[in-house]
């Protein structure tokens, strides 16, 4: 009879664990983020981080919950934290793309943005959009798909000129070897933040890019709880609250501020 | 002699207590079994309502909804390109147009149903309905501007284009993506459910497994002490009663793995199915929608070439970097929304895409005026063609839904016209049994 309840008790134990990891079941959460991104995601003198992200993360988490742990990291590194197991979430103002898509998943986006051109003041009746852009040099900052999105997509024959990060790019600018910079509106409008920086703000915003977070491949569950907590974000008003306060001063549109058209999770 | 009267007594007494105890044991577990595969009956049963009767349908209703949306707004461009001289084909999308509004408030109020009890759907449903009146608004300035200045057909006016920028931009940026998230959401609210009615009616199937096993032991453990006490071979009723028991577990776990199958593929291949082709149909208007604000806007030109190419991939996705690219590449083995399509199915809904891409390649390439007149013939029967592809897919798997919650359904009925009266009898059958040796110690 014992061994009988036994094995009652083994198959019903058998039977609840057929789902699979998901960042749901988790208390404290692994969150990927920039640190050099000025508005977006920066290290302050004091080591916490601030920015539009960051407020978007934590108040993401806070409706699922979860406490955060920040896990620093580089472009390029977005995609294999989540392949390795290293973060639970990416928030690196990461665009949605099919190639990305096959190795982690998408919740989200949680904005919408365009991109947009930065050029010295001097070019700012030389440039005035994406098509002036030909034979001109650009900036690619490695891992992202910007300067692949004007060449190849748009077919603008742009000359694209490799540097490590954005602030490489901001000195490229200034001593005349690239014409322009070309990447989100809000990263620009970060940029145009930086001390010492003069730049002109082109203004006629292209290519939709949608801002995503990114997710393990397959966590079907965390994908949607974290949909559920951006529509509610955008409802209650905090996402109108956040860009105000983040990019209000910048000069990009926010006349429109609606819940953006998830990806889907599966 | 008295010493050895005592546990004569005694004997007697604990034979008769464990015919009973094992009689008792036995009619308990049949009752467990009967408990477990009713349990399970319920449980599939209600995955079945879910899916066939309640959610699934509204769900597929709310899926509608973005493509009557992107409908409603394609149909005003069409009006806006086609100028004076087609007032009767005008008239016709005015039609159109008004018959999509009364689709639109149906799904509206299905979906408003399906949300009652999550505040935030119903908030985007709410929003929907305010930001549609808006849409009306700003759709009817537009037309009544295109009417005044009685363009012929082609480009209209740029201040007509301005005015319909405006609505377009309102349904783009806010309301469909509202309209796509619904369904997901809804889509969620099934995927959910059925989750959890699986594992619960998996879980049941091995309860009917082990309750079954359990009454076949007491009702031979039952036997064997029948018939080494009082040296019968065996009792015909307990005989029977082990038979029905065993049948009854067999049946049980048989009927309950056959409604589990049937819930599996109704969700599977039909309402999972369903779902899919239809996200791929409206998104695929939208994309037709795409081509006349290409025409109609040549401030956005770009942008509106830019979202066709975004959608395709979505729908399509093959490797390449520009929209002549992803033309000339496009191959058999595609992935993306309909990706999943195999055999037959795959081939001829990707003749038809392929038509409706090359179709679309050939109008990119010419100039304005006849790329209108292409765009009003060719172009639009090609996307027609690909869309009744579509349709018919989605009709089929619709069907395929249909039949897989109706399987479900009979089991059910044949597991409760013959289980419970099997069982049942099966207990009569264990008292009749023991009846007669518990009456001779009395």
């Amino acid at each position: 009879m014992r061994k009988l309840l036994i094995c009652v008790v083994l198959l019903l134990t058998a039977c609840g664990a057929g789902r699979p990891e998901s960042l749901v079941d988790k208390d404290e959460l692994i969150v990927a983020i920039r640190s050099d991104v000025p508005l977006i995601s920066f290290e302050r003198q004091d080591g916490t981080y601030d920015g539009f992200n960051v407020d978007v993360a934590e108040d993401l988490l806070s409706r699922l919950g979860k406490r955060i742990r920040w896990l620093e990291i580089k472009a390029g590194d977005q995609l294999t934290v989540l392949t390795g197991g290293r973060a639970d979430l990416v928030f690196a103002h990461m665009s949605v793309t099919p190639e990305r898509k096959k190795s982690i998943d998408f919740a989200g986006p949680y904005h919408v943005d365009f991109q947009d051109i930065a050029v010295r003041p001097a070019d700012r009746d030389a440039i005035r959009d994406v098509r002036d852009l030909k034979g001109r040099r650009i900036c690619w900052v490695r891992g992202t798909n910007i300067a692949q999105r004007i060449i190849d997509e748009r077919r603008v024959p742009a000359i694209a000129v490799q540097a490590p990060d954005y602030d490489a790019c901001l000195e490229m600018i200034k001593d005349g070897r690239i014409d322009a910079i070309s990447t989100n509106s809000q990263i620009l409008a970060g940029l145009l933040t930086r001390p010492g920086v003069d730049l002109h703000l082109v203004g006629a915003p292209f290519n939709e890019q949608r801002t995503a977070i990114g997710v393990r491949k397959g966590d079907i569950d965390g994908c949607e709880e974290l949909n559920r907590a951006i529509t509610e974000m955008y409802q209650d008003g905090t996402a109108h609250m956040l860009l105000d306060k983040w990019f209000g001063r910048s000069g990009i549109d926010l006349s429109v501020v609606a819940v953006p058209q998830f990806e889907g999770c599966s | 002699m008295a010493v050895t009267a005592t546990p004569r007594v005694r004997r007697e007494q604990s034979v008769s207590g464990r015919v009973r105890t094992l009689a008792g044991l036995s009619l308990l577990t049949l009752a467990l079994l009967l408990a477990a595969i009713l349990a399970g009956a319920a449980g599939t049963g209600s995955g079945l309502r879910t899916i066939g009767h309640d959610a699934g349908p509204q769900v597929l209703a709310t899926t509608g909804l973005y493509r009557q949306m992107s409908e409603m707004d394609a149909l005003v461009a069409e009006a806006l390109l086609l100028g004076r001289e087609y007032g009767p084909q005008q008239q016709a999308d005015l039609t159109g147009y008004d018959q999509r509004r009364l689709e639109i408030s149906e799904s509206l109020l299905k979906a408003y149903r399906l949300a009652l009890d999550d505040p935030a759907e119903r908030r985007t449903v709410e929003s929907l309905v305010e930001g549609l009146g808006r849409y009306e608004r700003l759709a009817t300035q537009a037309r009544l501007l295109d009417a005044q200045s009685g363009h012929t057909a082609g480009r209209p006016p740029d201040h007509v284009v301005e005015a319909y920028q405006k609505a377009t931009e309102l349904m783009h940026r806010e309301l469909l993506p509202q309209a796509y998230n619904l369904t997901l959401e809804t889509g969620t609210i099934v995927r959910r459910a059925h989750a959890a009615e699986r594992s619960a009616s998996s879980l049941a199937r091995s309860a009917v497994v082990v309750t079954g096993l359990l009454a076949l032991a007491c009702l031979l453990t039952l036997q064997v002490y029948l018939a080494r006490r009082f040296r019968r071979v065996f009792a015909p009723a307990l005989v029977v009663a082990v038979v029905l028991a065993a049948a009854g577990t067999v049946t049980g776990t048989a009927l309950l793995i056959r409604q589990g199958e049937a819930l599996e593929e109704a969700k599977r291949r039909g309402f999972d199915a369903v779902l899919t082709l239809t996200r791929a149909r409206a998104i695929s208007r939208s994309m037709h929608g795409d081509q006349s604000r290409y025409l109609l806007d040549r401030f956005r030109k770009d942008t509106y070439e830019h979202t066709f190419l975004d959608k395709a991939h979505t729908i399509a996705a093959v490797e390449s970097t520009s929209l002549p690219d992803y033309q000339s590449r496009l191959h058999l083995n595609f992935q993306g929304l309909l990706g999943g399509l195999t055999g037959q199915d795959r081939r001829r809904l990707f003749a038809v895409y392929q038509n409706f891409q090359r179709a679309d390649a050939r109008m990119r390439t010419m100039p304005a005026d006849a790329a209108i007149k292409f765009w009003d013939g060719e172009l639009t029967e090609a996307y027609e063609s690909y869309d009744k592809v579509l349709e018919e897919l989605v009709r089929r798997h619709e069907s395929d839904f249909e039949r897989a919650v109706d399987r479900g359904g009979e089991a059910l009925e044949r597991l409760w016209q013959s289980i419970p009266a099997g069982l049942a009898a099966g207990a009569l059958l264990v008292l009749v049994g023991v009846w007669p040796r518990l009456r001779e110690y009395r």
